[in-house]
């Protein structure tokens, strides 16, 4: 149902829809975004990569094939090659040392609630650093993304059956690392 | 914890608003071109690198056209010793 919505919505983008767009978002951003979250090296970039990917989807969408993949997995796909594309920047930065200074703290009212939410999002990024590349993508897609693991294939280019076996592993895992703190 | 995890990735995901007024701020925006800086040009080393290369290659191919013809390696080492006439 989700999926027919989406390729309809493609369609859409392909005529110059902006209208699409905005529902495209309203989809997938929530799920795009903790998923570049997780996947980043710097973590504060993934609004700015959200964007750029969905420039991407507009730029692109005369040239979506549904018979290839779900809008899903091809969103993803382009998110995911943008995240690597971004990670071995910031890693080169970081070896010339021009990475940025991480933003200060927000001293308006609130911040106190969003300090405890950028602990938490530290401390699960940190987890997440400790997985395997592949591992951490199959469970980002699936957690964040609410990819079928059909999608997740697709999307990793790997076989649903090893898509399972990452996502066992990964779970388990980061079961361990938090000590239970992500139940 | 598939949940959980999502949670603690991003507690404002869900406000869309500023993600898809930028986006489609954009969309309507003419592109501009884009004037990186200097770093971006260093973690991109790629053309510059093949600059210097060819730069290189031209030098050492103007040094090697303009030099005059050079003795055999044997008589300069053997001038070097003090071996030499």
């Amino acid at each position: 149902m989700a999926a027919d919505e989406d390729r309809q919505t493609m369609a859409a983008l392909a005529a110059g829809d902006r209208q699409a767009m905005a529902l495209l978002i309203r989809r997938h951003g929530p799920g795009l975004r903790r998923f570049l979250t997780g996947v980043l090296t710097t973590p504060h970039e993934a609004e700015d990569l959200a964007q750029e990917t969905f420039l991407r989807v507009w730029s692109a969408a005369s040239r979506y094939d549904p018979a290839l993949a779900s809008p899903a997995t091809w969103l993803y796909r382009i998110a995911l090659r943008l995240a690597i594309d971004r990670n071995r920047r910031t890693g080169f930065r970081r070896f010339l040392g021009l990475e940025a200074v991480p933003d200060p703290q927000d001293p308006q009212p609130g911040a106190e609630r969003d300090l405890a939410a950028r602990q938490v999002l530290a401390r699960t990024h940190q987890a997440l650093s400790t997985l395997p590349g592949r591992q951490r993508q199959a469970l980002l897609l699936r957690a964040a993304g609410g990819l079928t693991t059909a999608e997740i294939a697709a999307t990793l280019g790997i076989s649903p059956g090893a898509v399972e076996q990452l996502l066992v592993r990964a779970r388990a895992a980061l079961r361990d690392i938090t000590s239970g703190e992500l139940e | 914890m598939d949940a959980a995890l999502a949670r603690a990735l991003y507690a404002g995901a869900e406000d869309i608003a500023p993600l898809s007024r930028a986006v489609l701020t954009r969309l309507v925006e003419p592109s501009k071109p884009v004037r990186l800086p200097l770093s971006e040009v260093l973690v991109q080393p790629l053309p510059v690198a093949a600059l210097f290369l060819f730069l290189l290659g031209l030098a050492a191919l103007s040094g090697y056209l303009a030099a005059p013809a050079a003795p055999d390696e044997i008589s300069v080492i053997a001038e070097l010793l003090g071996l030499g006439n």
